[in-house]
């Protein structure tokens, strides 16, 4: 007979038994397994918040006009693009500054799909995907040979070598001139511009958003999974100590092509859906600034911290729309042409808060909030 | 052969620009260990305001330099004073990042300043379109200043780094912060004057950048971005490194200008210096006069 093996119940294991036993509102820092550590939305509170965000985020484009919908819609594809960079720099710790070089090569991949081939705008997804990825995986290998400040050089290098290329290859990306993209069309509607589905009647921008709202949650859930594997654990050693990494066996270069592979191929997906939504594009688009503008939108949101990048996005895609309304109220802003136009200021504005976001508070938005929980749940005993 | 003299002699002088901001860059980098990009917009701000003290004050070329030497080099401090010094301690990827922030903001407030943006300039130099014979062959006189003023400060400055007791306590600080402090350096000291000299070389390089043959315009920045493959073809701690890279971008930009065929695309010369920096990279990730980098767990 063999004897039954009893399994501890006691601390620090789980009791077993019926959820009552469980504490009802687990704080997501305290766990009593590796497992509810791991967990995608690990206490209840993260799964309410979401609950939450998801239901109005599905209940925006009944409420908000087209414009504002437009505004949703570009912080969706840009935020796909700030995740990936988030993963790149914030969590694997490779610096870069030519994440707007995939997006660009994303969106000019679209315009020869749709244009070039003259095929359907859905193919340019999968393209772009592969296009930016491979893109991603030749940079890997110079990423693995210097590191640090001088990746940083190398990618904004790459920034300014990709711009001349979308200037120059002008029978792909049609040059000073431009390039134009078909916008994708779902069960015979035009996604921008609306139309009727069954019974229901899309107006302007409601479909593009709603098809976005589905491919951001998914990239956003792929790039989690990603970060909270075993792929994620070997990015965060590379990041804190790459030499350190390699010596208790993490495969630094493959975790390094790794990371760049992923954030790159995210990168394009991002710019495919972004051309699509604009429609046209130039190479003057694809610049240090848009480059910098990702770097924001990972900071302000907390470096390493996938979807608050989200929020991220929805700041720098929101500041420029809301300068431009305020811009006939407000003397010193300029509405276009020459001086302190919404777009410079917004800039500028960009440029200081990531400063002060680096200095004062390194999580973003994030640590802000990791603060006002803890004075929260140790309240009244907040030192 | 006469084409070439012009050829070298501009090189010289876009080069002498060129390892002016290098310079820059690497004094920062060997007092902070960072990567001060808000150097490229401290260069953009000085040479609009030479061109603000000499032109729209009329105090002429010379003063108009001096006044933007002191503007940048103070611009530069309050840089170190609320963005380096605050994140001393952290990793140097964070000053590298807040401070491509302030360039952003510094190169976009330039931009919308309304008197200096709207056209391109020149910043009031007294030469204009004369012409020197150099062998023989008519040259601007405007690029011998150039090349001869870069000269002067670049050997001052070597001078001043290896002969006098800042540069020694420079040297020290650049290796190893607390060991200087410790035999009394005063090391906040030789910080606070490292970026004020950052900033007066970028003052200096942003009025050449606008003086003619050239112009100044917002889009001038990028004189200052090209400078960087310059300190990393050199080695971003090594001096000596600085002015080697940046005669080398020069000479690798005029001549690709002058003789690259049509099928590498329009301004071609502008982006030869990042492949440049890409190929010395991959042979030798220091750089050719930088020193490895030690790592130890």
């Amino acid at each position: 007979m063999t004897p039954t093996k009893q399994a501890p119940t006691g601390f620090p294991f789980p009791p077993r038994g019926g959820a009552m036993l469980r504490p009802r509102l687990a704080h997501s820092d305290f766990h009593t397994s590796w497992r509810s550590e791991l967990r995608l939305w690990n206490s209840t509170a993260k799964r309410m918040t979401m609950l939450v965000t998801v239901l109005l985020l599905l209940a925006a484009p009944a409420v908000l006009s087209s414009a504002w919908l437009r505004v949703l819609v570009v912080s969706l594809i840009l935020g796909i693009a700030a995740m990936s960079l988030n993963l790149l720099t914030g969590v694997a710790g490779q610096l870069s500054l030519g994440h707007a070089a995939f997006v660009g090569m994303g969106a000019y991949t679209a315009a020869f799909v749709t244009g070039n081939l003259e095929a359907n705008f859905w193919w340019s997804l999968p393209a772009a995907v592969l296009v930016a990825g491979l893109a991603g995986l030749l940079l890997s290998p110079i990423a693995l040979r210097v590191r640090g400040l001088y990746l940083a050089v190398v990618t904004l290098g790459l920034v300014f070598l990709s711009q001349h290329l979308f200037r120059n290859w002008t029978t792909v990306t049609g040059g000073v001139g431009g390039a134009r993209i078909e916008t994708p069309t779902l069960f015979g509607v035009n996604l921008v511009r609306g139309g009727e589905v069954g019974p229901v009647t899309l107006t302007q921008n409601q479909g593009y958003y709603l098809v976005m709202l589905v491919i951001t949650g998914v990239s956003y859930l792929v790039m989690r999974n990603i970060v909270r594997g075993r792929t994620g654990r070997d990015l965060a050693a590379v990041r804190d100590n790459d030499l350190a990494a390699g010596v208790v066996g993490v495969g630094v270069f493959g975790a390094k092509v790794r990371a760049f592979v992923i954030s790159s191929a995210f990168a394009g997906l991002s710019g495919a859906l972004l051309g699509g939504f604009l429609r046209f594009i130039n190479y003057d688009q694809w610049s240090l600034l848009l480059s910098v503008e990702f770097l924001v939108m990972v900071a302000l949101g907390g470096t390493g911290i996938l979807g608050a990048a989200l929020l991220g996005a929805l700041f720098v895609t929101a500041v420029p729309e809301i300068l431009d309304h305020l811009a006939p109220r407000i003397p010193w802003l300029t509405e276009s042409g020459a001086g302190l136009t919404p777009p410079r200021a917004s800039a500028i504005l960009f440029g200081l808060l990531l400063a002060i976001v680096i200095v004062a508070e390194p999580l973003g938005l994030y640590g802000l909030w990791l603060r006002v929980r803890k004075y929260l749940t140790t309240w009244p005993f907040t030192y | 052969m006469s084409g070439h003299i012009s050829l070298i002699v501009s090189s010289l002088a876009i080069g002498s620009i060129y390892a002016l901001i290098a310079l820059g860059f690497v004094v920062v980098f060997r007092a902070s260990g960072a990567l001060n990009f808000s150097h490229v917009g401290v260069m953009l701000l000085g040479g609009y305001v030479t061109f603000q003290a000499s032109r729209i004050w009329e105090l002429g070329y010379a003063t108009g330099i001096l006044v933007a030497a002191i503007v940048a080099a103070g611009v530069s401090l309050l840089i170190y004073l609320t963005v380096a010094r605050p994140l001393a301690g952290r990793p140097v990827m964070a000053v590298a990042i807040a401070t491509i922030g302030i360039d952003i903001a510094l190169r976009s407030a330039v931009g919308a300043y309304r008197p200096w943006a709207v056209e391109s300039i020149e910043v009031g130099s007294p030469w204009g379109a004369e012409t020197s014979a150099v062998f023989g062959v008519p040259v601007f006189s405007s690029h011998l200043y150039v090349i001869s003023v870069s000269a002067v400060v670049v050997v001052g400055l070597i001078f001043a780094v290896e002969r006098s007791r800042w540069g020694l306590w420079f040297r020290a600080v650049a290796e190893d912060e607390e060991a200087a402090a410790a035999t009394g350096v005063p090391v906040r000291r030789v910080l606070l004057l490292a970026w004020m000299l950052a900033g007066l070389l970028a003052a200096l390089a942003g009025s050449m950048v606008g003086t003619f043959p050239r112009l100044l315009q917002p889009a001038s920045a990028e004189f200052a971005f090209r400078a960087i493959p310059a300190v990393v073809i050199g080695g971003l701690n090594s001096i000596k490194g600085a002015i080697v890279g940046g005669l080398v971008v020069g000479t690798i930009e005029m001549y690709t200008a002058a003789l690259a065929p049509a099928g590498l695309g329009v301004n071609a010369h502008l982006v030869a210096p990042y492949v440049l920096m890409l190929a010395v990279l991959l042979w030798r990730a220091e750089g050719l006069f930088g020193t490895a980098e030690v790592r130890r767990l």
